[in-house]
C-alpha cells in the first residue's frame, strides 16, 4: 500500500498502489513524468513542444505521435478538441492524459496488480474495485455521484477550478450552459480529449457524448440538471447518481 | 472522340467523389449495428439517384441500349438496397415492428410516399423491359411504360431534399443536389427537345420518298436544306421522330442505309412490329425530328489498308452505307452478310451493284444458328487474310458477341475490331 | 391513343394526390431521451421593436449540428442585446431528423452528497488548490487509519 504524490507539470500527480510493488518502480514512474514535463511543457523554452511551436526543428518521435493523435481527435470531435485553438501549439491537455497512460503501462510492465494514477483529477485505474467520486461543481468537498471502475479512465472537464480556460475553438467563447463533463473510457488521453471537446460544445455536448463508442459520460448543466449516458449510469452503484451517494 | 470519353468519365468520377464526401460528412460516430445499416442506406440512396440521372442523360446522348440496360439495373439495385437498408436500420434502431416503422417513415417524413411511388414506377419499367415481358407486350406499350422512368426519377426528388441527412442544415450540399437535377433536366430539354426541334426547322427535315425495297422492307428518304451541316457520316445513326398524328411521341434509332450526300438521308426499316410497319404508310411531307448523328461505326476508325465488314440481319444498313463511300481500292473491302433465310436479305441488289463497282468481295452466309457459320475456320475460308484487316461487325448483341469471339480466335487484334450493336 | 390519354390522366391525378399528402414529424421514440425536440426551435422574435432600437444580423455560421446566426440589438447606438438564432431550415421536420439521430440520455437532478471513495475526479486542479481539496482530505484520512 503506497501513495506517492509529486508536483509535476504544475499539478499534483498521485500514484496510489494497492498491491505489492518492487522498489524503484515508483521512482521510474515519476522520472517519466518529469521527462514528459521537460519535453512537452510549453512553458519550458527548450522543450520539444516550444521549439516546434516556434517552427524550429525538434526531433521527437513521441511528439509526432502525440500531434498525430491530436489531429485525429480534432477530426473526431468536429474541431472541438484543437491543440491550436489558442493560436499557439499547446498539446498539454492531451499530453497529461497520455503521460498517465504511459505511466500505467510502466506499472503494468512491472507487474503491479492494482494501482491508480491521478493527475490533478483525471484518473486511470487498474486492478478492480476502485470507487471514483465525481466532484460537485459548486461545493468542493461534496460529490455529485460515484462510479465504480475496474480498469479504465475517468476524466473531467469543467470551469470551476481554473475558470474559463476551455473555449469553443470555433467561436473563441467559453461554452454556455454547461458546468462539467465527466467521461469514462479505456484510456485517459482520449477520455480527457472527449471530455474537453464535449465541454466546449456546451449544451450540444450531451448528445454528442451519447454517440461515442466505448465511452460513457455525464454532463452537469446549468440549472442543476445532469444528463448521463446509460453506459455511465451502469457504473454508478445503485444505477443512478443519486443512488450512488449517501446523504446526511 | 476518345478525349470526350475521358472527360465524361472524369466528370462522373468527380461527381461520385462529391456525393460520397457529402455522405461521409454526415456520418457521425457510428456505434450500433442499426446505425450502420441506415448509414449505408443513405449512401445507396444518393448513388442510386445519381445513376438514375446518368441513365436518363446517356439516352439523350445517343448511347445505345447496352450501356443503358446496365445503368438501369445498377440504379434499381442501389435504390432497392437503399429502401431495405434504411427500413431495416430504422426498425432496429427504434425497436418497433417493421410495419410500424414503414408507417412511421411514410407518415413522418416528407416526400417518402411519393418516392415509394416513384420507385414502384421504376420497378415496373424494369420488369417490363425483361425479355420475357417484352415478348408479350406490344412495342408501343413497352415504350409508353418506359417513358414513365422520367416521372419515377422526378417523384423521388422531394424526399431527397427534404429528408436526406446529407442535406438537412447543409445549404451547400442542397444547392449541389438541386444543381445536379436542374442541369440534367436542362441537358435533356436541350438535347432531346430543343436542338432536334430547332434543327428540324432549320433544315426543313421532311419525308421525301417512301419506297418498298422488298416485301416488308421500307426505305425512307428524308430531305431538307443544307443537310451537309448535320455532319453525318456513313455508319452513323439518328434517333428519328416522325411527326404523324399518332406516332409523334415515339423516337427510334435507325442507321443511315446510304451514304449521306447532302441531299437526303436514307434509312431502311424492316417491318417487325407495329411501329416499323406503320412507317410504310408514312406520307411524304411529314416533318421529321432527328437527334444525332451518333455512333463511331465509321470510316474514321480505320487503321489498316484492308477492311472486312460483317453484318447480321438488319445490321446490314450501316454496312451498306459504308460500302458506298468507305475508302478502299478494289480488293481492299470485303463484306460478309449473315442472315437466317434468303428472305431476310435486304438491299440485295444495291449491295451487289456496289460490290461490283468497288471491286469488293461480297459473301452471303445463310443458315440457321449454327456453330460452324462464322466460326474462325469459316471466316478464314471466306477471308484468308482476315488477321490483317480492320473488321467491322454490326448485328444483334448475340451475333456481335459470337462474331467477336470468333475474330479473337482468328487472330484479329482487339483494336482493329469496330462493333455496333442493334438492340432495343 | 385513348388508352394512353386515360393513363396520363390517372397519372396526373395520382401525382397531385401524392403531393398533397401531409406528413407529421415523428415524435422522438426514445422514451429515455431528455432532449426535447423543441429545444432547438428558434426563439420568438420580439414583436415590436422599442423606439431607438435597431437590430442587425451577423453572418450565418455553420456548426456540425445546425446553422446559426447571431443577431445584435442596438439601442441608441449601444449594444444592448445579443441573441443566437437557430436557422434550422425546415422547422419541425429538421428537428425530427435531428431528433431521429438523437441518442439516449437520462436526466437527473444534481444532488450533493458524500461517499466512501478512493479518488476524486474533477476539473483539473493545480498544486495550490489541491492542498485544500477533497482528495487531500481523503488521503489524509487514509493515512491516519
Amino acid at each position: 500500500m503506497t501513495l506517492r504524490v509529486e508536483h509535476v507539470m504544475g499539478i499534483p500527480v498521485r500514484v496510489d498502489v494497492r498491491a505489492p510493488v518492487a522498489a524503484g518502480v515508483l521512482d521510474d514512474v515519476f522520472a517519466w513524468f518529469r521527462d514528459v514535463d521537460a519535453r512537452f511543457s510549453p512553458y519550458v523554452r527548450e522543450s520539444a513542444v516550444s521549439r516546434r511551436a516556434r517552427g524550429e526543428a525538434a526531433r521527437d518521435a513521441d511528439l509526432d505521435a502525440v500531434l498525430a493523435r491530436c489531429e485525429a481527435l480534432r477530426r473526431a470531435t468536429g474541431g472541438y478538441f484543437d491543440v491550436h485553438a489558442t493560436g499557439a501549439l499547446d498539446p498539454s491537455g492531451y499530453v497529461k492524459g497520455w503521460a498517465v497512460d504511459r505511466a500505467g503501462a510502466l506499472l503494468d510492465a512491472a507487474g503491479v496488480a492494482r494501482w491508480c494514477v491521478d493527475a490533478g483529477g483525471d484518473v486511470l485505474v487498474r486492478g478492480g474495485g476502485w470507487r471514483v467520486g465525481v466532484r460537485h461543481p459548486d461545493r468542493p468537498h461534496a460529490l455529485a455521484g460515484v462510479v465504480a471502475v475496474d480498469d479504465g479512465a475517468v476524466a473531467t472537464s469543467g470551469a470551476y477550478e481554473r475558470g474559463a480556460h476551455v473555449r469553443d475553438p470555433h467561436t473563441g467563447c467559453a461554452p454556455a450552459g454547461v458546468r462539467s463533463v465527466t467521461v469514462l473510457g479505456r484510456e485517459l488521453a482520449t477520455a480527457d480529449a472527449y471530455a474537453t471537446a464535449a465541454f466546449a460544445m456546451g449544451e450540444r455536448g450531451p448528445a454528442w457524448t451519447a454517440r461515442l463508442r466505448g465511452h460513457g459520460a455525464m454532463t452537469v448543466l446549468a440549472g442543476d440538471r445532469v444528463l448521463a449516458t446509460p453506459s455511465f449510469l451502469a457504473r454508478c452503484p445503485g444505477g443512478s447518481l443519486a443512488a450512488s451517494l449517501s446523504f446526511g | 472522340m476518345r478525349v470526350g470519353r475521358w472527360i465524361a468519365s472524369a466528370l462522373v468520377a468527380a461527381n461520385v467523389a462529391v456525393i460520397v464526401a457529402l455522405w461521409w460528412d454526415g456520418v457521425g460516430t457510428v456505434d450500433a449495428g442499426a446505425e450502420v445499416l441506415a448509414t449505408l442506406g443513405r449512401l445507396t440512396g444518393l448513388l442510386g439517384a445519381f445513376v438514375a440521372l446518368l441513365a436518363l442523360l446517356l439516352i439523350g446522348l445517343g448511347r445505345l441500349a447496352r450501356h443503358h440496360a446496365l445503368l438501369g439495373r445498377l440504379c434499381l439495385g442501389l435504390l432497392l438496397a437503399h429502401v431495405v437498408l434504411i427500413t431495416a436500420g430504422y426498425t432496429l434502431g427504434d425497436g418497433i415492428t417493421l410495419w410500424a416503422e414503414l408507417g412511421r417513415l411514410i407518415s413522418g417524413y416528407p416526400g417518402v410516399i411519393t418516392a415509394i411511388a416513384g420507385l414502384a414506377l421504376l420497378v415496373v419499367v424494369a420488369v417490363t423491359s425483361a425479355r420475357a415481358a417484352r415478348r408479350r407486350l406490344r412495342y408501343e406499350t413497352w415504350y409508353f411504360i418506359h417513358l414513365y422512368s422520367y416521372l419515377g426519377v422526378a417523384l423521388a426528388f422531394s424526399h431527397q431534399i427534404a429528408a436526406g441527412t446529407a442535406f438537412v442544415g447543409r445549404p451547400a450540399a442542397r444547392a449541389y443536389w438541386i444543381a445536379l437535377y436542374v442541369m440534367t433536366l436542362g441537358a435533356l430539354v436541350v438535347l432531346r427537345l430543343g436542338v432536334p426541334l430547332a434543327r428540324s426547322l432549320y433544315h426543313g427535315l421532311r419525308v421525301e420518298r417512301v419506297v418498298e425495297a422488298a416485301p416488308g422492307v421500307t426505305s425512307i428518304e428524308i430531305g431538307g436544306r443544307r443537310l451537309e451541316r448535320l455532319r453525318a457520316r456513313s455508319g452513323q445513326f439518328f434517333t428519328w421522330r416522325f411527326l404523324t398524328r399518332d406516332r409523334w411521341w415515339e423516337a427510334h434509332p435507325f442507321s443511315l442505309s446510304a451514304a449521306p450526300d447532302g441531299r437526303r438521308l436514307r434509312i431502311t426499316v424492316k417491318g417487325v412490329g407495329a411501329y416499323t410497319e406503320a412507317l410504310r404508310r408514312l406520307r411524304p411531307g411529314t416533318r421529321v425530328v432527328a437527334e444525332g448523328p451518333f455512333g463511331g461505326f465509321t470510316a474514321a476508325a480505320r487503321r489498316r489498308r484492308r477492311v472486312l465488314l460483317i453484318a447480321g440481319g438488319v445490321g446490314i444498313t450501316p454496312v451498306r452505307a459504308l460500302l458506298e463511300d468507305m475508302p478502299g481500292m478494289p480488293g481492299d473491302i470485303a463484306v460478309v452478310y449473315r442472315a437466317q433465310r434468303p428472305d431476310d436479305l435486304i438491299l440485295r441488289e444495291e449491295l451487289d451493284e456496289l460490290a461490283a463497282m468497288r471491286g469488293a468481295e461480297l459473301h452471303y452466309v445463310l443458315g440457321e444458328r449454327d456453330g460452324e457459320l462464322l466460326s474462325p475456320a469459316h471466316l478464314q475460308q471466306l477471308v484468308p487474310d482476315i488477321a490483317e484487316r480492320d473488321v467491322y461487325v454490326c448485328g444483334s448483341p448475340a451475333m456481335t458477341a459470337a462474331t467477336r469471339a470468333s475474330l479473337d480466335r482468328s487472330g484479329v487484334p482487339g483494336r482493329h475490331i469496330v462493333t455496333e450493336q442493334f438492340a432495343f | 391513343m385513348r388508352r394512353a390519354l386515360a393513363a396520363l390522366v390517372v397519372t396526373a391525378v395520382a401525382v397531385v394526390l401524392l403531393a398533397r399528402y401531409d406528413t407529421d414529424p415523428p415524435r422522438t421514440l426514445n422514451p429515455n431521451s431528455a432532449l426535447r425536440p423543441a429545444a432547438s426551435a428558434a426563439p420568438a422574435p420580439r414583436a415590436t421593436p422599442r423606439p431607438g432600437e435597431k437590430s442587425a444580423s451577423g453572418p450565418v455560421i455553420t456548426t456540425p449540428f445546425s446553422v446559426i446566426q447571431v443577431r445584435a440589438t442596438l439601442t441608441r447606438g449601444r449594444l444592448t442585446g445579443v441573441e443566437t438564432v437557430e436557422l434550422t431550415g425546415d422547422g419541425p421536420h429538421t428537428e425530427a431528423l435531428n431528433a431521429r439521430a438523437e441518442p439516449i440520455l437520462r436526466a437527473e437532478a444534481l444532488k450533493a452528497g458524500s461517499a466512501d471513495i478512493d479518488v476524486v475526479t474533477g476539473a483539473t486542479y493545480t498544486s495550490e488548490s489541491w492542498r485544500d481539496s477533497l482528495q487531500a482530505a481523503i488521503d489524509a484520512a487514509r493515512e491516519q487509519r
